[in-house]
């Protein structure tokens, strides 16, 4: 047994060798370009590479664990041996397991090294609990993967496309729709703090079934069964299932084509003029503008298509912009993201043309989205490409001209206002404006649309109207740094056209800090929220907490693995989330005020709350 | 015989032609039928160009492994090269296969995209027109791509990863912006939406590659007589798999952490900023509103001073290399308040205060600039534990290096105060705790008196050789700075500066402040009786 054993560790040496050199050369690239002792922990890096280093030398590991004894044709040699078939799988599962356990190992190395180079006298103790957490976790889950790859490695020469659909259907599980799926996720798992039980009993379970399945294949394994299985492909059967398999084929291929074009085709007459498909839509050209459009939306869509051009014309005009070659698509049938008015891509616009929305609304969603197409134009894409550091420019700059070109002063009073009470609940810094993933992580990600309107109006002020066309334009000049994000990104950009960014976050603050002072009141109006947070058997429940009057009706932002979801209260006030919609241990929220004098809810800095600590409220 | 030969290679691979049709269509299903990515697109072309994306690199890999690698793996082309047909019609054929079988997949997808746009796009004949001209050439270059990869036979997936990794380079290590190049701009963010712009530089650079990889791929299947390409196509040794498993490991690794690492930064130019240089000092002024006269000339004698004083703090720490100082004038700040713009350190220090505030301190601002510029000029290394004490020392002793320990009482009485009894060598190796504990002002007061005594001891000259291996040695952001500080710690560089250990000097140290307390009038003795014998 112990030599079988031995063989085991042999064979899977190279893996061994290759996760140790991954691990060096990794610590050897960050040797030639950083500090090591400033640098971060690993524990505290990503836990999605470890998790990606984990699938890959699991697939590597349990691609051969198992099913290379009959590829290699030593299946019938291990037979021979007085050892039990179980007892060979049980030993290559423990070697494999061993191999594995590098990862975990090396980490730990990781952590204890860089504690030593990186500590300083008031630097906290090394924290054995976390990392020996870390430490289980990682191994549950080395052993979690090597238990699929061994089961998807009996797919033979399939292996890798098995691992691929593998991965996707962990995606489509784990993207929201199923609350449970949590439970399975290794990256929820990882990440957590602690050690989640409920994510680790699931995932040992699927896992020894899976390991079943793979001892039940191995088993059956080897000459008699596959001789049996050839057997049956000698029968008359299999020439007349391979027909047939090939006649399934095109009949699946010319189904899923006729199910992928039926999709909104409907029986209509041809539009004439244009070589294209819509039926039973019409379509309109304006000067500037191609409209599409259901049928029944005409009469509501002829006002607004009427004066399209003169909208297009009033933003060109402002962005001194030549109009786009050809027309600019405008889709008013189709929908948008939820809480969105409209959306743009490159030069397709989408406005859901809805019968309560009046016309003055219309043209200004409609400028706010013609002025998207030509800060895409004039930037060549770069804002686009930059989206993550550049999301608030192009918000701010097309709720700007939206409201400066086609809005009343009380809709840009109401769009100040909030701009003001967003401030009231902290300062949000150039540095976070600007990186649109920091924004959402600390506040709120709408808070682009005021506080870049804000942005834009200190660049106004500080360098005349035409300074965002002088900035856009900026983005496509020549010889242009690449790879420059966030506030890096903005001053190199405004250096080129001789803008300073401090003077422009000066009068940023300074207009912030003045709507404050005049919306003083108005902003009273809006207590700051508490909440109270406790567990009963089947929800979990936010109780909000303020002082005097409320304003309006409290809503909460909840911080999934994914994205965000915004919850409404229920009658007696408290937010209620079922458990079995939140398995994370922890919940990162934020609660903030909705009311009509708002254009968005009002949130507050986000809280995290340990659910493990929290107990049922005594009656 | 061509028409045999075609048909030879359809029936050969008509199930996995079928697959990957299959495929190539589920894939589509996939993309076009996922809600999500339609509402952020709002056109079906765009599912189109995510099946380019995903599924036709990898139908263009099973196609040449079909058509290529296991024709030259299973020496079946030595069949093939005995027919009475040149070799080069017989590799045409197989990439003209290829290259059709792929043009209909994606012919199939265009179709069943274009039929969907329905009521949601508008689709002219130059839409349609530019949309599968892209389509085209991206497809020819995958495929041209794919066909020589299939003529490396057992170093396809070292070929796989050197050509991801020498597309990838420029983008990590130079100025590139892989969205804006060659074929990847051809099918980028503009693919589904772009409806009147020809494309023609990304075209023909994508057509170039394209024409590249053929001959690339033509090259290998005919020279010397396609014995290249049968030597390539034999199985790996289980050692040479090993050695090529771990370089493309390691070449994936090393790229992927310098390009977590790596450091965009470019040089600060301040638009309508006066610069004033002084020696290897240059600092630039500017204001964030327009400023006044007075404003001006205040904010032009400080950064004069400031100048003037980092030029001497060069001179003396005997280094031509500062970093560019930033001084931004901002009115709306209050007179203490000193805000650190948190530049990369390569790019110099830049701080924000409003100068002309009554109760701002210029001393202190000066203190706290000359602490800051050699931070930045140490790319921030100096607020590490094992130089802090220096630093500290440095900051608070260059306003009063001129003066002798005993001519300032009231610092050598915060010293004495600061100082503990048993006041040694592992104090100053744990400095941040000690600072922590003394504060921040008595603990730099104390070990500004060090170097005081130093002076007084040793001579300047000393002085000022100890200071300049701690404070202005040339740093490089790698790990050489780190392995100096352990091979050559703070200790040993003012043992050599010095010509006296550290541990012999801590104890002269504190015996000088001793006598110099004892030299104080008795008003100040006694506040610190802790140092009475």
């Amino acid at each position: 047994m112990r030599e079988l054993f031995k063989k085991e560790v042999r064979a899977l040496q190279p893996v061994a060798l290759l996760v140790i050199a991954c691990f060096f050369a990794g610590l050897l690239c960050e040797f030639l370009t950083d500090f090591p002792d400033v640098l971060r922990k690993s524990s505290d890096s990503s836990e999605e590479g470890l998790l990606v280093l984990l699938v890959l030398f699991a697939s590597l590991t349990g691609a051969n664990l198992v099913v290379g004894e009959r590829a290699d044709g030593t299946l019938r040699f291990l037979d021979s041996l007085p050892v039990s078939r179980t007892r060979v799988f049980f030993n290559k599962l423990v070697a494999g397991n061993l191999i594995l356990l590098l990862v975990p190992v090396l980490s730990l190395g990781d952590d204890l090294f860089r504690h030593l180079v990186t500590h300083q006298s008031n630097s906290a103790p090394f924290d054995w609990t976390e990392v020996s957490l870390l430490f289980a976790r990682t191994a549950h889950t080395s052993f979690y993967f090597l238990s699929i790859a061994v089961l998807l490695s009996f797919s033979g020469p399939w292996f890798a496309l098995a691992v691929g659909f593998t991965l996707w259907a962990f995606f489509f599980f784990c993207s929201g729709r199923f609350p449970w799926a949590g439970l399975i996720d290794p990256l929820e798992f990882l990440s957590a703090k602690g050690f989640p039980w409920p994510h680790a009993a699931t995932q040992l379970g699927v896992s020894t079934a899976l390991l079943g399945l793979a001892w039940i294949a191995f088993l059956l394994l080897g000459d008699q069964n596959e001789r049996t299985f050839e057997r049956s492909h000698q029968t008359r059967l299999r020439p007349r299932l391979r027909i047939l398999g090939f006649m399934l084929i095109p009949v699946v291929c010319a189904g899923m084509i006729f199910s992928l074009v039926k999709t909104l085709q409907k029986e209509g007459e041809k539009p004439q003029g244009l070589a294209a498909a819509e039926s039973s839509f019409e379509t309109e050209q304006t000067k500037r503008f191609d409209f599409v459009f259901r049928k029944s939306q005409g009469e509501h869509a002829k006002p607004l298509i009427k004066t399209a051009d003169e909208v297009h014309d009033k933003v060109t005009a402002y962005l001194q912009a030549a109009p786009v070659p050809g027309r600019i698509v405008v889709d008013l049938g189709s929908n948008v993201a939820p809480h969105a008015a409209g959306q743009t891509n490159w030069t397709k616009i989408r406005i859901p043309l809805h019968k309560n929305r009046k016309l003055s609304e219309l043209q200004a969603v409609l400028g706010h989205e013609t002025t998207h197409v030509y800060i895409d134009r004039l930037s060549a894409g770069a804002m686009n490409r930059n989206f993550e550091s550049a999301r608030f420019f192009h918000e701010g700059l097309a709720t700007f001209l939206e409201h400066k070109l086609f809005c009343t002063n009380e809709e840009k009073q109401k769009m100040r206002r909030f701009a003001a009470a967003a401030h009231s609940r902290g300062r949000v810094p150039f540095a976070t404006l600007v990186s649109d993933s920091a924004l959402k992580n600390e506040r709120d990600g709408y808070l682009v649309y005021p506080l870049g309107e804000v942005f834009c109006e200190a660049l106004v002020t500080a360098y005349g109207n035409s300074a965002p066309a002088t900035l856009l334009n900026s983005f496509k000049r020549p010889n242009a740094p690449a790879k420059l994000h966030g506030v890096e990104l903005w001053r190199t950009a405004m250096q080129a056209c001789e803008f300073e960014l401090e003077r422009v976050t000066a009068e940023y603050d300074r207009i912030l800090q003045r709507a404050a002072q005049e919306e003083a009141e108005f902003i009273s109006k809006f207590p700051k929220i508490t909440a109270d947070v406790h567990i009963t058997n089947e929800s979990i429940v936010i109780r909000p907490q303020f002082e005097g009057a409320a304003p309006g009706k409290v809503a909460c932002m909840r911080h999934t693995s994914l994205s965000f979801e915004i919850l409404e209260a229920e009658r007696d006030g408290a937010i209620r989330i079922a458990r079995s919609k939140h398995t994370s241990p922890n919940l990162r929220y934020t609660l903030g005020w909705v009311s009509q004098e708002l254009p968005w809810p009002l949130f507050e800095p986000w809280t995290e709350a340990d659910l493990r600590t929290l107990e049922q409220p005594r009656r | 015989m061509m028409r045999c030969l075609i048909e030879k290679e359809l029936r050969q691979h008509a199930k996995a032609l079928s697959l990957l049709f299959l495929l190539l269509l589920s894939g589509l299903a996939f993309i076009a039928r996922n809600r999500f990515l339609n509402a952020l697109s709002g056109t079906p072309f765009a599912a189109l160009r995510n099946v380019l994306w995903t599924f036709l690199p990898l139908a263009c890999l099973v196609l040449s492994h079909n058509l290529v690698v296991t024709e030259y793996r299973h020496k079946t082309q030595l069949f093939l090269e005995g027919l009475p047909l040149p070799r080069w019609r017989m590799l045409a054929l197989k990439y003209g296969l290829g290259m059709a079988l792929l043009l209909a997949a994606v012919g199939a997808a265009f179709t069943v995209t274009w039929k969907r746009t329905a009521g949601v796009d508008v689709v002219t004949t130059r839409f349609l027109l530019l949309l599968a001209l892209r389509s085209t050439c991206f497809t020819w270059f995958l495929w041209s791509l794919a066909f020589a990869h299939g003529f490396m036979g057992r170093y396809r997936l070292l070929f796989g990863v050197v050509t991801i990794c020498f597309i990838a380079a420029p983008i990590v290590i130079g100025n590139v912006e892989l969205a804006q190049y060659g074929p990847f701009a051809l099918t980028g963010d503009s693919f589904a939406y772009e409806r009147h712009l020809l494309p023609l530089t990304e075209l023909s650079v994508t057509a170039g590659y394209a024409l590249f990889w053929t001959c690339v791929g033509f090259f290998l299947g005919l020279a010397r007589d396609a014995t290249i390409a049968s030597a390539l196509s034999s199985r790996m040794s289980p050692r040479e798999k090993i050695v090529i498993t771990f370089a493309v490991f390691a070449a994936v690794v090393s790229l992927a952490t310098y390009a977590d690492h790596s450091d965009a930064a470019t040089p600060i130019h301040v638009p309508g900023g006066i610069d004033i240089t002084r020696g290897a000092v240059t600092i630039t002024t500017t204001a964030a509103e327009e400023p006044s006269e007075s404003e001006l000339s205040a904010l032009n004698r400080i950064a004069t001073r400031i100048a003037e004083e980092l030029a001497s703090v060069a001179d003396f720490l005997r280094t031509d290399q500062m970093p560019p100082i930033f001084l931004v004038h901002r009115r709306d700040l209050s007179p203490g308040h000193i805000e650190n713009a948190e530049l990369k350190p390569t790019q110099g220090l830049m701080l924000r205060a409003n100068v002309t505030a009554e109760g701002l301190s210029e001393d202190t601002l000066l203190r706290w600039i000359v602490r800051e510029a050699l931070v930045a000029k140490s790319l921030g290394r100096l607020k590490l534990e094992h130089g802090a004490w220096v630093l500290d020392a440095f900051t608070s002793w260059w306003p009063h290096r001129h003066h002798a320990l005993r001519q300032d009482p009231k610092r050598l009485e915060s010293a004495v105060r600061a100082m503990p009894p048993d006041f040694s060598v592992r104090d100053l190796n744990r400095w941040l705790s000690f600072r922590q504990t003394k504060g921040d002002e008595l603990a730099s007061t104390l070990a500004a008196t060090g170097l005081q005594v130093l002076v007084e001891q040793k001579g300047e000259e000393a002085c000022r050789r100890f200071l300049h291996s701690v404070l202005a040695v040339s740093i490089t952001k790698d790990a050489r700075p780190w392995l100096r500080d352990v091979c050559y710690p703070v200790p040993k560089r003012f043992h050599q500066s010095t010509g006296q250990p550290l541990d012999t000097f801590v104890p002269e140290w504190r015996q000088a402040l001793s006598e110099a307390e004892a030299a104080l009038p008795p008003r100040f003795q006694e506040t610190f009786p802790q140092m009475r014998p």
